[in-house]
């Protein structure tokens, strides 16, 4: 079987020579929500490198200049899988980086996703969610605060999915609610909104956790650089602790008890 | 650059599309022959990379398409687990 799992890396090799257009490129290479998309990517990398060296060394015994053109062509092809495979590395070790330091962090502070047009996503989820569920709402976003493990480690779970981009975003669940967060830094918890739990839906979930990653991508990769501001990052922790607390606020003056679960 | 250079490269595309389907098809049906004569791997795999039954399933009968890690990690997983 190991030999088996080596051919078949090869073969998804050669399929990533083949591809010639950048979308297509990108849509087939490897992405981050597994383990095997480190040693993949080292496999595929030197193969890329190697088959790169080969062009460069043809490119310059070659004295046609249309075949030249035509090697050059390759090459170019070539580095940009080189590049794309460089970024998605480098970008899959930081959120590794950060996703183990946030484990060893304590207490962190919220920044709480807004929609274009400035308003809470989190607030506006919540008009779907029942009072009588506002209580584990409250108990989701304390537990995130407080970093909170429990034995059970269904309590908080890393999404994988065969979605590219939902690497890293993670569900904190109480009885039938879902908050959404992900890491912007390990002490700092990006919350991306409140959702009730459809029994035996996961279509309908994943759905939502796609579009709303999709929507609120723009402003993480934005927080990302701000948040390397030490000045900018405490203004944006002091604000949202005050957006924070007024959220809580109003659940705790809203919400009702549940006779049992 | 000519024509048929650029034509070329539309059927050196197709054909990279291709051979990722087909790798990707030749993965599922390792992983599904593995979990066929040992069911009691089912639950690890699924438990290991946190998906649920519909999507383990769904990918491996082709009904869905995934990232090629889905079917590496799974392979690699049952790849341990029957070393052991």
């Amino acid at each position: 079987m190991d030999n088996q799992i080596d051919v078949l890396r090869n073969h998804y090799f050669q399929a990533i020579e083949f591809l010639q257009f950048e979308s297509d490129i990108i849509d087939a290479l490897p992405n981050p929500n597994f383990f095997s998309f480190f040693d993949i990517m080292t496999g595929l990398t030197e193969k890329l490198g190697q088959s790169a060296e080969e062009m460069e060394q043809m490119l310059n015994k070659e004295s046609d200049s249309e075949l030249k053109e035509y090697i050059k062509e390759e090459l170019e092809s070539y580095r940009f899988k080189l590049k794309v495979c460089k970024e998605l590395s480098e970008n899959a070790e930081e959120l590794c980086a950060i996703e183990r330091d946030a484990e060893e962090t304590g207490k962190k502070s919220f920044i709480f996703a807004t929609t274009s047009s400035g308003n809470i996503y989190l607030e506006k989820d919540l008009k779907d969610i029942p009072e009588e569920y506002y209580h584990k709402v409250i108990s989701c976003l304390k537990k995130i605060e407080e970093n909170y493990k429990e034995d059970n480690p269904e309590h908080a779970k890393s999404m994988n999915s065969n979605n590219k981009s939902l690497a890293g975003i993670h569900k904190m669940k109480e009885f039938k609610i879902r908050v959404i967060y992900r890491y912007l830094t390990p002490d700092i918890a990006y919350i991306m909104g409140v959702k009730m739990k459809k029994d035996s839906n996961s279509n309908q979930d994943i759905e939502f956790n796609s579009m709303r990653n999709s929507h609120t991508f723009n402003e993480f990769q934005q927080l990302k650089t701000e948040t390397k501001d030490e000045v900018k990052k405490m203004q944006l922790i002091e604000e949202n602790e005050r957006i924070k607390n007024r959220i809580i606020n109003e659940l705790e003056i809203n919400k009702r008890g549940v006779k049992g679960e | 650059m000519s024509k048929s250079y650029e034509v070329q490269k539309q059927i050196k595309n197709e054909k990279g599309k291709l051979l990722l389907q087909k790798t990707k098809l030749e993965y599922s049906k390792v992983i599904v022959e593995v979990l066929n004569n040992n069911p009691q791997l089912v639950e690890m795999v699924k438990e290991k990379m946190e998906i649920s039954d519909d999507e383990l399933w769904n990918v491996l009968s082709g009904k869905e398409d995934s990232n090629i890690v889905f079917y590496d990690q799974a392979l690699e997983i049952l790849t341990h687990a029957k070393r052991k």
